[in-house]
Order: C-alpha cells, then sequence, then structure tokens
C-alpha cells in the first residue's frame, strides 16, 4: 500500500516536471519557428474567439445565480447594499479566472488533446521531425503564446459580464439601488484585485494549455490505451488533470495574495 | 550530390525484445535498396532509427561519411538530407495537397513565395496532381495521397528517401504504378532509395539490392537475382511463403 502511494506520488512529480519542461520547449521552440505571427493568430482564434461565447454565457448566468444568492444572504443582515461589493470581488479575485480557465480546457483543451493525439497516431508528429521542423515549437508554442495572451482577456470578459449579470439580477429584479450598486463594484475592487485575477489567469492558461498538449502530444507514450482508445484516453485525462490543476493553483496563488 | 548510406552494428531492442541486433548495411548512392522479411521483424524500426524517430541504443548510421543526424535541418536553397514517406502517408488533414507538399519548404527552408509555389507546382504536375492542388486528404484517393506523400518527400530534393512500405493498403495495380512511380522519380531525382516492403516479388522489378532483415540482422544483402541462389536457406522458407519461389519458377521456362 505505502509502496504503492510512494510510487504514484514519485510518478506524479516526475509528470509534472516533464510538463514544466514540455511548455519549457515548446515556447522556446516556438521562438525559432517560420511566420509565428500567422500560427498565433490561428492559435488565438482557437483558444479565444472560439470560446468567447460560452466564456460569456457562462459568466452571466454566474453572475446573475451571484446576485441572486447573495441577496438573499446579504438582506438577512440589512447588507443588501453590499451586493455589488460582494459580486465583484468574488469574480475578479476567484470565479472569474477560475471558471474562464475551466471552461477553455473543456472546450479548446479537450479537442487540442485530441488533436495531437490523432496526429501522434496518424505520425503527422513523427513526419514534421523527419521533415526538421520542431513538432513542439510547430504545434504546442504557438498555443501557449495565444493562452498567455487570451485567457486574460477571456477571464476579463467573464467578470465584466459576471457583474453586469449581478446587476440584473440584484438591481433590475431585487430592487437593490443602481446607483448603489455601482458604486460599490466600483469603490471595492482595486487595482491589486485586478493583478491578482490576471496573474491567475496567465499561470491557468499555462499550466491547462501545458497539460492538454502534453496529453495529447504523448498518446503514443500509454501503451494500455493503444489507438482510438488512447487518444480518448488522453483528452479525458487532459481535461482532469487541467481541472485539478487550476483548482489547485488557485489555493496556492491565493494564498500567497492574500 | 552523392548519398552512400552507412550502417554499422546497429542495435535497439525495447525492454527484452532485441529488435536490431547488430544490423550492418552499405546502401550506394543513387540505388534502390529494398529490406524484406518477416511482419515485426523490425524494418520500421531500422527505417526510425534512420530517420532520428527513434534512438538506436548502439551503432553508427552515416550519411557520404558523417554522421545522419550531423547533417541537420535544410539548407539554405531548400534541400533535405533525407525524407521519409510513412506506410500511412501521414498527411495533415487540414491542408490541402498544396500546402501538404509547400509545408517542407515554408518551415525550413528561405526560399520565397513564389519559388515556393513554382517548385510544388512543379512538383503537382510531375505527380500529376496539378487538378487536386486545393483537395483535402480526406478527398482524395488512396492512390493520389499516395502521390501527395512522394511529392512532399521530394520536394526538398533529398539525397536519400526512405519509404515505409510504400504500397500498403494498395490494390495490385495502384502497388504496381507505386513502385513505377518511385523507380521513375529516382531516375528523374537520383536519390538514393531505401524501402521496407512485403510486396515479393514486385518490388524486386525495382530493386537494385535486397536486404533480408531476420534475428536482428542482416542475413541476406545482394542483388535480387541472387535471392535464386538461395535455394535452401531459411531465406528460401521466407521466399517461398511469400510465393517468391513458386513465381519465379512460373516465370522460367
Amino acid at each position: 500500500m505505502i509502496h504503492r502511494l510512494g510510487r504514484g506520488a514519485l510518478g506524479t512529480v516526475r509528470e509534472l516536471g516533464e510538463i514544466s519542461l514540455f511548455g519549457l520547449s515548446s515556447l522556446t521552440g516556438f521562438a525559432s519557428q517560420r511566420h509565428r505571427l500567422a500560427k498565433l493568430i490561428t492559435a488565438m482564434h482557437e483558444i479565444g474567439v472560439r470560446c468567447m461565447p460560452i466564456v460569456a454565457t457562462v459568466g452571466l448566468f454566474t453572475g446573475l445565480v451571484m446576485g441572486l444568492q447573495l441577496y438573499y444572504t446579504l438582506v438577512k443582515f440589512g447588507a443588501e447594499s453590499a451586493l455589488g461589493t460582494a459580486v465583484a470581488l468574488s469574480l475578479i479575485r476567484e470565479l472569474g479566472p477560475v471558471l474562464t480557465a475551466l471552461m477553455i480546457v473543456g472546450q479548446s483543451g479537450s479537442a487540442m488533446a485530441s488533436e495531437l493525439g490523432i496526429q501522434r497516431n496518424d505520425e503527422q508528429i513523427d513526419a514534421l521531425q523527419t521533415m526538421s521542423i520542431d513538432p513542439k515549437g510547430f504545434l504546442v508554442g504557438p498555443r501557449l503564446v495565444a493562452a498567455l495572451i487570451c485567457f486574460p482577456i477571456l477571464t476579463a470578459v467573464v467578470d465584466l459580464i459576471g457583474i453586469f449579470g449581478g446587476y440584473l439580477t440584484g438591481s433590475v429584479l431585487l430592487n437593490v439601488d443602481s446607483g448603489v450598486y455601482w458604486n460599490r463594484v466600483f469603490e471595492s475592487v482595486t487595482w491589486a484585485d485586478v493583478q491578482g485575477g490576471f496573474v491567475k489567469a496567465i499561470v491557468f492558461g499555462l499550466l491547462t494549455i501545458s497539460i492538454c498538449a502534453y496529453r495529447g502530444f504523448n498518446t503514443h507514450r500509454k501503451a494500455s490505451f493503444p489507438g482510438v482508445r488512447g487518444v480518448s484516453e488522453s483528452a479525458t485525462r487532459a481535461v482532469v488533470w487541467s481541472s485539478v490543476g487550476v483548482l489547485a493553483t488557485d489555493y496556492l496563488i491565493t494564498s500567497f495574495l492574500l | 550530390m552523392e548519398a552512400n548510406l552507412s550502417i554499422r552494428g546497429l542495435k535497439k531492442h525495447f525492454g527484452d525484445n532485441k529488435v536490431l541486433d547488430g544490423v550492418d548495411l552499405e546502401v550506394a548512392d543513387a540505388s534502390v535498396t529494398t529490406i524484406i522479411g518477416k511482419s515485426g521483424i523490425g524494418k520500421s524500426v531500422l527505417l526510425k532509427c534512420i530517420a532520428g524517430l527513434l534512438a538506436a541504443d548502439a551503432g553508427r548510421i552515416e550519411l557520404n561519411g558523417k554522421p545522419i543526424a550531423s547533417h541537420g535541418g535544410a539548407a539554405a536553397e531548400g534541400a533535405h538530407c533525407f525524407s521519409y514517406m510513412f506506410q500511412n502517408n501521414a498527411l495533415f488533414d487540414s491542408l490541402t495537397a498544396f500546402d501538404n507538399i509547400a509545408l517542407p519548404l515554408r518551415e525550413t527552408t528561405k526560399l520565397t513565395a513564389k519559388e515556393i509555389r513554382e517548385r510544388v507546382e512543379a512538383m503537382l504536375e510531375q505527380v500529376e496532381l496539378a487538378d487536386a492542388a486545393t483537395r483535402y486528404p480526406g478527398e482524395l484517393s488512396g492512390g493520389m495521397k499516395k502521390r501527395v506523400a512522394l511529392a512532399r518527400a521530394l520536394v526538398t530534393k533529398p539525397q536519400l528517401v526512405l519509404f515505409d512500405e510504400p504500397t500498403t493498403g494498395l490494390d495490385p495495380e495502384r502497388k504496381f504504378s507505386v513502385f513505377e512511380m518511385i523507380a521513375d522519380y529516382r531516375e528523374r531525382f537520383g536519390f538514393t532509395a531505401l524501402l521496407v516492403s512485403h510486396d515479393i516479388p514486385e518490388v524486386f522489378e525495382i530493386s537494385d539490392r535486397v536486404a533480408w532483415l531476420d534475428e536482428g540482422r542482416i542475413k541476406f544483402f545482394g542483388e535480387p537475382s541472387e535471392l535464386n541462389d538461395e535455394a535452401e536457406s531459411a531465406l528460401a522458407g521466407f521466399l517461398n511463403k511469400a510465393n517468391y519461389g513458386r513465381r519465379n519458377k512460373d516465370k522460367t521456362p
């Protein structure tokens, strides 16, 4: 039992190290690629533009639900005027970056792991290598750089739409004064809160895209899951590992920021 | 440009399974050498070691007297040291035939867009796929995909081309045309070809040399005509199973 636990822990640490090196070598590989801007735009479309509708929808409903839940909690203490503060800080500090990362993992991360897994099984990644093209720099590097740009932008979208959702339920439906709501939002949110949210978004972006790409890229290394099963296994593990990674890293970063 | 491939004492094992156990092979410039052997004996592993896709455990692989890895990527003028044609073509589904062929030139050479377009269009003409330039691999037949893969392998003007079972999944007529194509392009472009094939005896028609891989080593290396002298050996048993002996006798008057 202890032997198995120890082996599992060592394996996880080794894999985390491999994922870090994988991400690093993909970024350095991208630096030596040709047509970097074109590749980056394609990757930004994949991660940013395609995820925008789902991320915006999630932001809106999160704000709506928060407005509802927090109003009925705050009203018990006669503090419903603090609704704007509660919604804005919860979203900007925590929910915005975390929900954005989880949504991007669900939409783009799983697709990326599957795509890379299929490319691995079809020997397309080997083909790149025989053509003297660095596969990591070519396939993964642009996505990592795109994540650095898109995650903070999408997080900002979730934050803004979520705060607006809180306003819709709090002020429009439940009659919290709209002036009070927006005043509390602007008063309570500091630049440090926004910065903290963006730091999280950047870290989550690097972490999740590295994990998803690593899983897909190394599909062939799972001998127990050959072929199509290997691809589905890679996609599943990519989503699970990324989601757990986001939540664990969120805790770590929050402890440093507070 | 000459392309003499020399392999000395190449070893590769996976766990306890010694797949290559001291392979020695000399492939002469501008020749076609075919590696034959049972399925799973390590023919593709040998090609992948040559291409650098698998790291050999021991041994040396040299092209023109230098380790093949030291030949590096493409030269500025767009010439590669070697190309690899995969068994399943390994074409990029999201790229058109044109873009698949242009990919190594765009990504590894300093050729201008105009030069790349001219070279790819010329290659498409040569493989008779000019009309299919804008079609995606999913819209191409098996034979057309092979030709796109071949064009991609040749567009960088390689000295050495490695073919991993280039006729897999093709009907007899298409197999014959792929072999004809390889022989024809070898004549035109002058590259050295190393093939892995199960198509015995058809592949011997285009082969200058045949290498028989068995038990991790090259146990026969010679001209196809010399195979008839191996009547009593284990190679004869392999060839008989591949119908070579019977078909060869049928041809004898």
